[in-house]
């Protein structure tokens, strides 16, 4: 094997896959367990997963976000950012559970046979390089949303139905779930809502208009526009708690299974292959 | 000679006794001041507590000497004439030390693992080495003593959980709110339950407390107890939207919280979590009405109960490892203390043809609390 990106990245997916093996022991002891074996796995993986970003960089001499490999490649990359600086800055180290099973799909599908084709570099300067990081960013910022929200909805659960388990969770408590979760999700509506005002930007300069009939941009709106009513909603206190974390996920879902879709429809958010 | 102890606790006698013989505070100078100059007792440290009242010492002598020395010092002292000597239990050699390192890691506690008695035992320590009643032989078996606990605590689960109904609805209540600043405790009903839970609860940090009870009397003594507001008992719904956490204890024979009741109060929380706690029986609040709501959380004196009793088997699981730990750290003082003796100690420069670690050790006759 060679120890290419794809090499380093094969080796972060088999420790990533390793991380997902025993969150689900842990998940299977009802989170009693110590979680450091999968913290451990967890960052070993992102270590590998960051010299792979770093060398396709280094080939490449751009940011690794320029198909479906690399955008892959890099959100993956962004969750298990997310999860390094939550374990280690505001000791969130039980989101390795959760997040496991992302950064190991993700890992995995941009492994896939054809997802590395060649694109065009010509095509991928100036505003597009702050574009597209940016709503990586903020997709990779409503990944972390939902992984809380699974917790919050998983530590409810326990408290509610299995009281005498619940006790002896290592879970953060549902307070601290909801606001990491309403953080995240701030956060996330803040860097679409730049990405997306850069995208229009480049809209105007490549092609004289500020909007144009596109899947991929009818699809943003859609999903910008539904993570800020929730937010809406919670401002205005009419959904908390448990409704909340369901709807938070319930969006994340919807971006998740429609992303890889509207990326395919999409005319001009299909990078054009080298002539 | 050698290092010996005597005294009783709550395994060895009642209150009834312990109370006759404890030393208060402001007699435990003069009392220490007795033992070194009537009865040659180098070293001595008197713990006194509501559970125990013990009394450690080195003295170059006979330890059934020592002993006896110490029975009739602690009835004179008290003026007791009819104290058995069953009610004591006498120590000598390494069965001291592990007897004081298993009081100062909470073994011997009325509540395994609690960590009230280590506070106590170092008072009572500082207070000995501050008036130069302990010397090296003491200062190492207290300082070692203070290690083994923090060792037993770091490397054991023998403080895991929590075992009273009370510190398990604090615990619970640090699982549904990250921090207990600035939230606001209403107490149903002035029962003792009640008083801990919330005594507990503002120990942690809870910002205020409504205390309500049909009796607004009692409500405002209580109120009074926990520096909180009493609120008559026909009011208590309407300070409810401001409450986070509700501890139920009356004896009504019905429900007090019922759905009719949470549904208007949950209506004003705007989703905020509800911590419910109900330690009353019959129940206070009706058992069907959480699993469906939002932010709403319940607990019984049953739940609490099992959780408590869950933690207390884990630490009894543990007593094992701990007990290891103690016979190991005991056998490493003695023999240092022996190797310090035949080096020539300042207490005895003959020690060393005199003791060995073995006759330091307890002989049959001696009386462990253990059995």
């Amino acid at each position: 094997m060679n120890l290419d990106e794809h090499g380093m990245m094969m080796i972060a997916t088999l420790i990533y896959g390793l991380a997902l093996v025993y969150s689900v022991f842990l998940w299977r002891k009802g989170f009693t367990r110590d979680d450091t074996i999968n913290v451990g796995f967890l960052v070993s993986g992102f270590l590998c997963h960051t010299i792979a970003l770093m060398i396709r960089a280094a080939e490449t001499q751009r940011c690794p976000i320029n198909n479906l490999f690399e955008v892959t490649m890099f959100t993956a990359w962004i969750i298990g950012f997310g999860f390094i600086i939550g374990a280690f800055w505001s000791n969130l180290r039980s989101f390795g559970v959760f997040i496991s099973p992302l950064v190991f799909s993700l890992s995995l599908m941009s492994l896939f046979p054809n997802v590395d084709s060649p694109v065009n570099s010509l095509e991928l300067r100036g505003w597009f390089i702050l574009h597209v990081p940016i709503i990586l960013l903020a997709y990779g910022s409503f990944a972390m949303a939902s992984v809380a929200s699974v917790m919050y909805l998983t530590h409810s659960h326990y408290l509610k139905y299995n009281k005498e388990l619940a006790f002896w969770v290592r879970l953060p408590s549902i307070s601290r779930l909801e606001h990491t979760s309403i953080i995240l999700l701030n956060a996330g509506v803040a860097l679409l809502t730049i990405g997306l005002a850069l995208g229009f930007f480049i809209l105007k300069i490549n092609s004289g208009k500020i909007m144009s009939a596109d899947a991929k941009i009818y699809w943003s709106l859609v999903v910008w526009v539904g993570y800020v009513i929730v937010l809406l909603l919670h401002w205005f206190s009419r959904i908390r708690g448990r409704y909340f974390a369901c709807l938070t996920l319930g969006m994340f879902l919807f971006v998740l299974t429609t992303f890889w879709g509207a990326n395919l429809l999409s005319d001009i958010h299909n990078a054009s292959p080298v002539p | 000679m050698g290092i010996v102890a005597i005294g009783m606790s709550h395994h060895t006698c009642p209150v009834e006794i312990r109370e006759k013989v404890a030393f208060v505070d402001s007699h435990l100078t003069d009392a220490m001041a007795q033992l070194k100059k009537d009865h040659h007792i180098e070293e001595s440290v008197i713990v006194s507590t509501c559970n125990r009242v013990e009394i450690y010492c080195f003295a170059d002598q006979q330890p059934e000497f020592t002993h006896q020395k110490l029975y009739d010092f602690i009835r004179d002292f008290h003026g007791l004439k009819g104290a058995s000597r069953d009610h004591f239990f006498f120590l000598r050699g390494q069965e001291t030390l592990e007897h004081l390192f298993r009081v100062a890691s909470g073994l011997d506690s009325m509540v395994l693992g609690e960590t009230e008695i280590l506070g106590q035992l170092k008072k009572a320590y500082h207070h000995a080495l501050e008036n130069h009643f302990s010397g090296k032989v003491l200062n190492r078996a207290f300082q070692n003593a203070f290690s083994v606990a923090k060792k037993i605590r770091t490397e054991t689960s023998i403080q895991r959980g929590s075992v009273s109904v009370g510190s398990v609805a604090v615990d619970l209540a640090f699982k549904i709110f990250e921090d207990l600043k600035g939230r606001q405790v209403m107490v149903i009903g002035a029962g003792d339950t009640s008083e801990k839970t919330a005594k507990a609860l503002l120990s942690r940090g809870a910002h205020s407390i409504f205390v309500t009870n049909r009796s607004f009397e009692r409500a405002s003594k209580l109120a009074k107890e926990l520096n909180g507001v009493a609120i008559h008992f026909e009011e208590w719904e309407s300070h409810s939207p401001q409450v986070d956490i509700i501890i139920s204890s009356t004896s009504a024979p019905h429900y007090v919280i019922d759905r009719n009741r949470l549904e208007p109060m949950l209506g004003k929380r705007k989703g905020r979590p509800l911590l419910l706690v109900d330690i009353a029986v019959p129940r206070d609040i009706d058992p069907g009405l959480c699993p469906s709501d939002g932010g709403v959380f319940s607990y019984n004196i049953d739940d609490l109960q099992a959780i408590a009793d869950h933690s207390m088997k884990l630490r009894q699981q543990e007593v094992d490892k701990c007990d290891q730990i103690i016979q190991q750290r005991a056998m490493e003082v003695l023999d240092h203390l022996h190797r310090g003796q035949s080096g020539g100690s300042p207490h005895s420069p003959d020690a060393a043809t005199e003791s060995s670690p073995h006759n330091l050790m307890s002989s049959p006759e001696t009386r462990s609390i253990k059995s």
